[in-house]
């Protein structure tokens, strides 16, 4: 990863955190000044660098159709597509292209983020160059087919072939394959599935048997078949709280974290570089974000920050939100930063792990 | 269920739901109508306006689009041979000569029928098939894919022409070129150099207009001529539904051809029309009429991508994947409208489900009456001279290209296709089997890879696989036999 500006950034960001600390005289949640009203009448874009339809689009429309009334006067939100190379064209657009006169945000989801964590050549975007505006982390389920015969996470190093199934080495299955590097789990992987949709798929056939889907698919598509008593259900891989520490999913409060099955098996919390890796991917798959340019004018940042503050404490769009995206909480500002920087701040010894790990056990070059 | 089948028809019967259904009927004929444009872009515009809506009203307005388009694209496909979207192309290969002989009345009418009763059965078949559905789908594994992309690939054969090494050749040529951009199963990129454009490959609209529609402009502007010199265009009309009446087993075969392969996940429904044509031309006694003006050629084809619309709904509903890029807009739509795709479709979203159905059939009925009225005005066009048209045409050509990633790339890439697409049309060189090759390399790509690192060798003898396998043989023998009757693009 490069460090272009990064210090840089992070003297600033050093500053904004004084500033609203200085603001918020240490009260628990960072205060903002009252809106100013930049966005009244105006139309904020959302750039998503993906083609209409997919779950990070459907969240940038979620909150295209409900922040409106928050973010000012008569102010309209619009999801503009820019499709390409999986996230990473949208997003060097923004880099390159997108005027900092805070009328247009950035959607950041895996797509850019494992390419850039993991320094593609295409890449030309620095999101620690950008201003986190708001961030919500959505977690999701590792499971089993029943057919293994087993009942619980513990069990998983007494079956004969692991057999899962993976759509490329930097999907958003790769938060699995980097919880079951965590856990020491032996199994094979077979690559080259189109999404998560055909992975399950697969292990209803037989074909695979151990899977991993995302909040939504999970509640919807797999719990019917835990009720068949086709699936099993494993652990959940956990989300990223305010204060960066691994906690349990609200969306699922009765399954074990990733975490809490090495802590029963080892008999101590997971610690050290596998740790670190397993953070950094899953904040690098799980998160979905808003950014916006670092030279937008101060109004304008404010006026998105305080947006998303007063819509996180209203009812209204609270109950809407947990409708649509889950029991998960909106990040506002430096919150949305902390949940970000396991990949943000990634050290070159985890990242020189994954990619070790990734070689040795599926020839995979990241 | 025909209960509940009932109810869900009281509530898209309800006038306030049947104008947001009319509405999207609306846009689907513009849509389908312009070159280039095809359902995603129909239910990008359409998708802002989802959240907060009544759910029926909103599915009603998506279906309803979606299910238009199909039936609208026939236009520019039969009258100034340019595909109006990917669903529609094998129609050019007998529409437009029938056009050119003054028949165009007679194709639009047997299109539009045909179209009608293929949407009909697709949303037929949605409904019965939907509650067994799932072990239907859970059938085919990765191996069976795999052959099934296969056979798909062998009914080029039937489309090469006089030459079957030329068909052979164009359809590899198509398999390379969706070798460019990202290779699935890994992180490399393949034949892309420093262009970030070309990560993602090239966009199969951008292909498919710049094989089909950039050559037949380019010619239409050299002769300086207008496509149908006869003003005959308003007649033929009752003989084209006499012809769809007429040849009804191929209807319902080509029908039930379009649901089966929009149903699987990964076949690649925007080549439907292509096997379609393929079986038409496969089961006819004389052959010799194909690709000269033979009405045969374009109702298969119409018939089965209205179908395709019913079937790709089956997964996309029962599993959460799209069948096509329209679905996948649509899955978003619904996520959008709180209703996530699975087993609730079929239990507490019944009602969504069944709307789905009937605005499926509506639409279709409503669709292609709307396309009977205007076509008289709309079919005025084929005779107007190139000069004054190709460039309103161009324009409209270069915006649907640029909708794809709003990038120059996308208009440098329709302009090389297209230079490529009129040679080999001027060479007498067979142009479907590239798009063909193009639309099917991923999933045969996909589907062995799979099988080879799951299975290792034991999935060759599978039996499944051993049937399709022979089934696959039989089609290409019977290609080269047809060869030595020499039909296929003229």
């Amino acid at each position: 990863m490069n460090n272009k500006g990064h210090t840089l950034y992070h003297a600033r960001r050093a500053a904004m955190l004084i500033a609203a600390a200085g603001l918020a005289l240490g009260a628990m949640s960072p205060a903002y000044a009252e809106r100013t009203g930049f966005y009244d009448g105006e139309t904020l874009e959302i750039l998503t660098p993906w083609a209409p339809g997919g779950g990070a689009d459907t969240w940038g429309r979620y909150i295209a159709a409900t922040i409106g009334p928050f973010l000012g006067e008569n102010a309209s939100v619009q999801v503009i597509n820019r499709p390409g190379a999986g996230g990473v064209q949208g997003t060097n657009e923004f880099e390159l292209r997108t005027r900092g006169d805070g009328k247009t945000v950035l959607l950041q989801s895996a797509g850019q983020v494992f390419p850039f964590m993991y320094g593609s050549q295409a890449v030309r975007y620095d999101f620690r160059d950008y201003v986190p505006v708001v961030a919500m982390a959505q977690g999701g389920v590792v499971y089993a087919s029943s057919t293994l015969g087993i009942e619980g996470p513990q069990e998983l190093w007494d079956v004969d072939e692991l057999i899962y199934g993976e759509v490329s080495p930097q999907a958003i299955g790769s938060m699995a394959l980097a919880a079951f590097a965590l856990l020491d789990l032996p199994h094979e992987a077979i690559f080259g599935y189109e999404s998560r949709g055909p992975t399950r798929l697969a292990l209803e056939q037989g074909e695979t048997n151990l899977d991993f889907q995302t909040t939504s698919a999970y509640t919807s598509n797999v719990e019917p078949l835990i009720e068949e008593g086709v699936a099993v259900p494993l652990f959940s891989l956990g989300i990223i709280d305010t204060d960066g520490e691994l906690i349990r999913d609200p969306a699922f409060p009765d399954m074990p974290t990733v975490a809490e099955v090495y802590e029963e098996r080892h008999g101590e919390a997971p610690s050290g570089v596998a740790w670190d890796a397993y953070r950094a991917v899953l904040s690098a798959g799980s998160i979905k974000m808003l950014w916006a340019k670092p030279d937008a004018p101060e109004e304008a940042l404010n006026d998105l920050r305080y947006a998303f503050e007063q819509a996180r404490q209203d009812e209204a769009f609270h109950e809407d939100s947990i409708e649509a995206n889950g029991p998960y909480e909106w990040l506002v500002g430096d919150d949305a930063y902390t949940a970000m920087s396991a990949t943000l701040e990634i050290s070159d010894e985890a990242l020189e792990y994954l990619r070790e790990t990734f070689k040795e056990r599926y020839d995979a070059d990241l | 269920m025909i209960a509940a089948a009932f109810d869900a028809l009281a509530l898209v019967l309800d006038p306030s739901r049947l104008i947001f259904m009319l509405l999207g009927v609306g846009v689907g004929l513009i849509v389908g109508i312009l070159p280039g444009l095809g359902g995603v872009v129909g239910m990008s515009l359409l998708l802002p306006f989802v959240y907060g809506m009544d759910p029926h009203a909103a599915i009603a307005m998506l279906i309803g689009m979606a299910a238009v388009i199909a039936t609208a694209d026939t236009f520019p496909s039969v009258l100034i041979g340019v595909p109006g979207s990917a669903g529609s192309q094998a129609t050019i290969l007998d529409g437009y000569p029938m056009a050119q002989q003054g028949q165009a009345g007679r194709a639009l009418s047997a299109a539009f029928s045909a179209s009608m009763i293929g949407g009909l059965i697709g949303a037929l078949v949605l409904f019965l098939i939907l509650p067994i559905a799932r072990p239907l789908v859970l059938a085919f594994q990765s191996p069976h894919l795999f052959m099934l992309t296969v056979l798909g690939l062998c009914v080029v054969g039937l489309l090469s022409g006089k030459y079957p090494f030329r068909g052979i050749l164009a359809t590899m040529f198509g398999i390379m070129i969706a070798m460019l951009g990202s290779a699935p199963a890994s992180v490399t990129f393949r034949f892309v150099g420093d262009s970030v454009y070309l990560m993602d490959g090239i966009p199969l609209a951008i292909l498919a207009m710049g094989l089909f529609a950039v050559p037949e402009i380019i010619d239409l502007l050299a002769d300086n001529r207008a496509v149908s010199k006869v003003k005959a265009v308003s007649s033929g009309w009752k003989e084209g539904i006499c012809d769809t009446f007429r040849h009804r087993w191929l209807v319902l075969r080509s029908s039930a051809l379009g649901v089966a392969v929009g149903a699987i996940p990964g076949l690649g429904g925007s080549v439907v029309d292509w096997l379609s044509y393929g079986q038409a031309v496969q089961s006819a006694k004389d052959k010799r009429g194909f690709g000269k003006g033979d009405v045969r050629g374009v109702i298969a084809p119409e018939s089965s991508n209205n179908a395709k619309e019913g079937g790709s709904l089956i997964p996309t509903m029962l599993f959460g994947i799209p069948g096509s890029g329209t679905t996948a807009v649509l899955l978003g739509g619904l996520i959008l409208l709180g209703i996530q795709p699975g087993p609730s479709m079929l239990t507490t979203d019944l009602s969504i489900t069944l709307t789905i159905v009937w605005t499926l059939a509506l639409a279709n009925v409503v669709g292609a009456l709307a396309c009977f009225m205007l076509s008289r005005p709309i079919a005025r066009l084929s005779t107007i001279p190139a000069k004054k048209f190709a460039p309103f045409l161009l324009i409209v050509m270069l915006v649907g290209a640029y909708q794809n990633t709003h990038q120059w790339g996308d208009l440098v890439t329709l302009m090389a296709v297209g230079l490529f697409g009129w040679l080999l049309k001027t060479y007498d060189w067979p142009r479907a089997p590239v798009l063909i090759g193009f639309v099917l390399a991923p999933s045969i790509e996909r589907y062995l890879t799979i099988s080879a690192s799951r299975y290792g060798w034991s999935w060759l003898a599978d039996p499944i696989v051993l049937v399709i396998g022979a089934l696959a043989v039989a089609v290409v023998i019977a290609g080269v036999r047809a060869k030595s009757k020499g039909l296929g693009e003229s």
